[in-house]
This record gives C-alpha cells, sequence and structure tokens, in this order.
C-alpha cells in the first residue's frame, strides 16, 4: 500500500512539473515567469512615504498597462537582497539585472520592462538603469545616461519622491516620444560655450593679424640688422639658486565619480 | 641772398638731372648722358675736400628758423624756400637748385646713397603693396588720388658704437612628471646675472623732423655698401633736406634699439630656462662716432575718402611702407566667416 502510495506521489509530482515548468525552474534557481509582478516600486532603503509609494505603484500600474512594461523602481542600502540570495555583489548594474530577472519582471515573452536601482550606502552612492526585452532596444547608452544624470541630482538631494516622479514621467515620454529629447545637458552647454568662445578667440587672432598688416608703420625697436658680426661678447654668466617648489594635481580631478 | 650750385650739361649747357634708372645724368634737351666725373669737370663748382666732422650739436637752433631766398642761376628768379631745404626746383622754370650753403663745411653730409629705383616704376611699387593685402577697400587702388610724388634725399645720422652691460634675470626651470594618483611640477627659481657687450655699425636714424620717424624706421634696411662720396650732382632732380636734429638729439632713438638687441642676446643666453623676467639692467654706450649721410626716399601722399595717407618707398631697395585703410565691411565680413568656419569645424568634431 505504502509503495503504492509513494508511486502515485511521484507522478503527481512529475504531472505538476510538467504543468508549472516556469515555478520548477525558479525553484531551481533560474528566472522568475514574467508579467505577473505587480509590486513595481520596492523601497528597501525607506526613502519614500507609503503616500508616495502609493502613488507611485498605481502610476507604473498605469504604464503597465497602456504600454506594455514594467517600470521597476528599487531603493537599497547595501547590494544585496533576499530574493537573490541574499548574495552580496560588487556591481551595481550586475545586481540591478539579477534583481529584475530574479523577481518576474517584465511583459511578455521578451520580458520587456527597465527598472532603476539606487543604492544609499554610506560613502558609496551609485545608480544603475537595466533595460530588458524590446525596451533593451527602444534604450540606447546615451538615453540610459540620460535618465541616470537627469535623477541623480535629485537622488543626491534627498529628494527622493521627485526623483520617483521623475523616473516615471521619463518612461511614459520615452514611450510616446520613442526616445528623449534631451536638449543640452551642462557638459554640452560648456562644450558650445568653450567652442563658440575658442571660435570668437581665433577669429579675432587672424583678423587682428589682417589689420596689422594694413599698419606696417612703426618705430624700430632694436638694430639687429646692424651688429657687428661675431661681436657679442658674454663675459659674465652666473646662476644663483633660489628655491624650489613642488605642487601636484590629482590625475583623476576631472573624472565623474558615480554616487559622490 | 644765398647761392645754388647746379649741374649743366657739358655738351649743351642745359640743366642735368641724376637718373636713377640710367645710374647717370642725364640732359632732357640733347639727351646725352654722363657719369659723375664727367660732369665733375664740366661743373662750374669745384669739389671742396671732404670733411668728416663732428656733426654733433653743432648747428645753433637759430640758424634753422625763417625762410631764405635763393636767385635760380637758370632764369635768374627769386625762390624762396625754408631753412632746412637743400635741393629743390626752381618753380618758374623748372632748373634743380642745390643750396650749397646747406651741404658744405659742416652741413656736408659724409655720404650718399644715389637713387636706384626710378619714379617711373612707383606705380607698380604701389599696386605690388596694395596686393594680398585683404582688408584694402575694394576701390581703393581706382578712387584714391596721388597728391605728390617727391623724390627725397632725407638726412640721416649714422651710428657705430659698442653697447656694454649687464642684466639680471628671476628665470625658472620646471619640471613634471607623474605617477599613478598625479601629476606633479618641480619649478627651481634662479636669479641669472650676464655680462658683456656687442659692436652696431651704421646704425640709422633720419635728422629730419619733417620726417615721421616711425615711416623712416619702416623702409630700413639700407645696403651701405653702396654708400658713395657726397657731391651736389646726385641731388638733381631731387629734393633734399639738411638735418634739423643732430646728432645727440637722436642719440636716445640709437640707444633705445641697441640696448634693446643687447637685452635680446642676453636673454638668448637663458635658453635653458621656463621663464626669464628681466629685474635689472644697466648699459651704456661706448667708442660711438657718427656719420651723416644722405638716403634717398620718394614720399607719397594720397589722398581717398578725405583722409590724406603718407607712403615712403626705400629709393634704393624699392620697400615700401605705409599705412592703408581698412573696409570696416571687410574686416567683419572676415571675422563673421573665419567665426562660421571654425565653428563648424568644432561642432562637426563634436558631432564625430
Amino acid at each position: 500500500m505504502m509503495k503504492m502510495m509513494k508511486r502515485f506521489s511521484v507522478l503527481i509530482l512529475l504531472a505538476l512539473l510538467l504543468l508549472f515548468p516556469g515555478r520548477s525552474a525558479a525553484a531551481l534557481g533560474a528566472p522568475a515567469p514574467a508579467g505577473n509582478q505587480t509590486v513595481r516600486i520596492i523601497d528597501r532603503a525607506n526613502v519614500w512615504s507609503a503616500a508616495a509609494e502609493s502613488e507611485f505603484t498605481k502610476t507604473a500600474a498605469e504604464l503597465a498597462g497602456k504600454y506594455e512594461t514594467d517600470a521597476v523602481l528599487l531603493s537599497v542600502y547595501v547590494l544585496q537582497d533576499s530574493s537573490l540570495g541574499d548574495q552580496v555583489y560588487d556591481s551595481i548594474n550586475v545586481f540591478a539585472k539579477a534583481f529584475y530577472e530574479a523577481n518576474g519582471f517584465g511583459r511578455g515573452d521578451d520580458r520587456t520592462g527597465m527598472i532603476f536601482v539606487f543604492c544609499k550606502e554610506s560613502g558609496n552612492r551609485q545608480y544603475a538603469f537595466y533595460a530588458a526585452g524590446r525596451e533593451a532596444e527602444s534604450y540606447n547608452e546615451e538615453d540610459a545616461s540620460f535618465v541616470t544624470e537627469t535623477l541623480q541630482p535629485y537622488l543626491e538631494g534627498g529628494d527622493y519622491d521627485e526623483a520617483a516622479r521623475r523616473y516615471l514621467e521619463l518612461v511614459q515620454t520615452h514611450e510616446e516620444q520613442g526616445g528623449f529629447d534631451k536638449g543640452q545637458t551642462a557638459a554640452e552647454s560648456s562644450n558650445y560655450l568653450w567652442t563658440f568662445g575658442l571660435a570668437l578667440l581665433v577669429a579675432w587672432a587672424i583678423t587682428s593679424s589682417m589689420k596689422r598688416r594694413m599698419r606696417p608703420v612703426q618705430k624700430a625697436t632694436a638694430a639687429r640688422t646692424y651688429t657687428v658680426r661675431n661681436s657679442y661678447e658674454l663675459r659674465r654668466y652666473n646662476e644663483i639658486y633660489l628655491g624650489t617648489t613642488v605642487t601636484r594635481m590629482p590625475r583623476n580631478q576631472n573624472r565623474q565619480q558615480p554616487g559622490r | 641772398m644765398s647761392e645754388t650750385v647746379s649741374f649743366k650739361c657739358p655738351n649743351c649747357g642745359s640743366p642735368l638731372k641724376y637718373s636713377a634708372e640710367l645710374s647717370r645724368f642725364s640732359c632732357e634737351y640733347c639727351d646725352c648722358t654722363f657719369t659723375f666725373d664727367e660732369v665733375k669737370d664740366a661743373d662750374v663748382n669745384a669739389e671742396q675736400p671732404f670733411d668728416w666732422g663732428d656733426y654733433a650739436a653743432n648747428v645753433p637752433e637759430e640758424h634753422l628758423d625763417g625762410m631764405v631766398s635763393y636767385v635760380c642761376k637758370s632764369c635768374g628768379a627769386e625762390v624762396v624756400t625754408d631753412a632746412v631745404t637743400a635741393a629743390t626746383h626752381c618753380p618758374y622754370c623748372g632748373n634743380v637748385m642745390v643750396m650749397e650753403e646747406n651741404l658744405s663745411g659742416l652741413l656736408k653730409p659724409n655720404g650718399v646713397i644715389p637713387f636706384r629705383v626710378d619714379k617711373k616704376k612707383l606705380k607698380a611699387i604701389v599696386k605690388q603693396y596694395c596686393a594680398g593685402k585683404r582688408l584694402l577697400p575694394n576701390n581703393f587702388l581706382d578712387t584714391h588720388k596721388i597728391e605728390e610724388v617727391k623724390g627725397v634725399y632725407v638726412p640721416f645720422w649714422l651710428y657705430n658704437c659698442r653697447a656694454d652691460g649687464s642684466m639680471t634675470f628671476d628665470a625658472t626651470r620646471v619640471r613634471t612628471w607623474a605617477d599613478n594618483q598625479f601629476y606633479y611640477t618641480e619649478t627651481s627659481r634662479y636669479l641669472v646675472n650676464c655680462e658683456g657687450g656687442m659692436g652696431f655699425a651704421k646704425v640709422p636714424a633720419d635728422g629730419s623732423r619733417r620726417m615721421d620717424d616711425a615711416l623712416m624706421d619702416s623702409i630700413e634696411p639700407y645696403d651701405f655698401a653702396e654708400l658713395k662720396e657726397y657731391a651736389p650732382g646726385y641731388l638733381s632732380g631731387f629734393f633734399a633736406d639738411r638735418f634739423d636734429d643732430d646728432a645727440e638729439a637722436c642719440l636716445p632713438r640709437i640707444d633705445l634699439r641697441v640696448h634693446n638687441t643687447l637685452a635680446e642676446a642676453f636673454r638668448s643666453s637663458l635658453r635653458s630656462f621656463a621663464t626669464a623676467v628681466p629685474v635689472h639692467r644697466n648699459m651704456r654706450l661706448t667708442d660711438t662716432s657718427v656719420k651723416y649721410v644722405l638716403l634717398p626716399v620718394y614720399l607719397i601722399t594720397a589722398s581717398y575718402q578725405g583722409e590724406t595717407y603718407r607712403f615712403a618707398v626705400n629709393g634704393q631697395t624699392g620697400k615700401m611702407t605705409g599705412n592703408l585703410p581698412v573696409s570696416k565691411a571687410k574686416y567683419w565680413a572676415w571675422f563673421l566667416g573665419i567665426f562660421a568656419v571654425i565653428s563648424g569645424l568644432f561642432a562637426l568634431a563634436n558631432f564625430m
């Protein structure tokens, strides 16, 4: 009898495995199935108020319904999560991808969606944006950088609610326009200003030289032409050492440090 | 009444002119040409012995004031000129008049460089001078009016001297290196003292107050190898002035030029330094001697849109100088054009 029951249990288990292959794969560590996640705002670092979180969740749900995409926002203290087996990640980009896949985010077969991760670790603030499925093609590298650059000032200034609101607005804008109308970033504006200034300087230098050619009359201030050949003699030459100063400049002074 | 000197044609007795093109004296009436020696023998005025006098401060100022009258030896008319004119033309008969009293004794030049550039070539020289001047108004060459072209022997002082002195520089040597974290700059400061000297020969300074010093400096250099012993005949057909700024008055200009050149030589000894700022300079001129010469200059006065422009042409080398008008429209067109091109190139580089 016991033997019969054992065989029956194995059959039921096999049947269940056949019926729900995704779940069993997840249980074995494979990515979770897509399309069934409704919580897209995950606040592990406790930065959003309950009211704001509710508002963002609602907006994210509307976006998912309207555009068939998951807009996920995650705040963490460290790059570690129970859904990822409490493994500590070194790279926030790898962490963002793993979190997105392990928690069943994404719409459709290709798991279309994106996630923005904000790590609030003291002294090591980091940001990452990851897009999957259709969005992986839609968001190019520049778009991803634009999202991060837009949100970074809000997050660094502690305005987490506005950062979340802007994130969801950016997702909606991108869906509607197929990209971002970036305008000019501060760096680009600075570049244009330099270019403008340099072009002005070059134009001024060239035209001034042309103008000088029109006014060649000037008093002579030297008499090089009239020196007697080989008559120059340097009778005395001495150097008195006064001192040395050493200055140093960091090599990476101008390099952008993420999270600082 | 003052006396004048003019050369007569040994053939027909008409006034002779010196031709820069032929480097000979020519007669406009019988078309004969003569060398200086041939004319000298025929001239009524005998040459005076060459006098290398000391020219520094030897002319009293009052001598230069007022006007002087001369009698033209050709037509007998009385010609009134200023005191510094040494050669001119009779306004009545065109005869060449050389005012001997302004070119004899202590006022006699030690030498002269005859005109080599012919007056007929001036038009081409002006055209060449204006060529390539992109800011010149388009109609300048067509509409400017040449009011006067004068071949003038300008009085110059030629100084031989030696400059000696010392200079002190605050100089730095810079060394840079880098490691994984930093760029390092090491700046070592030195006080550098140089002492030495240099010789100069035939440094010119014009001794005429009528001439713009900058204009005369700008047509340098002259080839002093062609300097000839002075003879009044060279002045035939040209204007000439005698000096009214003596050698001592012109010395500060020479002082500045010579000292600056010695300072440049000292600075060239400090090539191993990144920077060298002069903090002390002590120089003096020694072994100074001076000669008085007449150098050939064409002066051109032109008017354009109500403005007067003065040009000078070196009568020996043909080098021309003079400030030209600038077209504002052309200036801004070039400025904006260059700005647009450079901006476009930078934008393209950024885009790529």
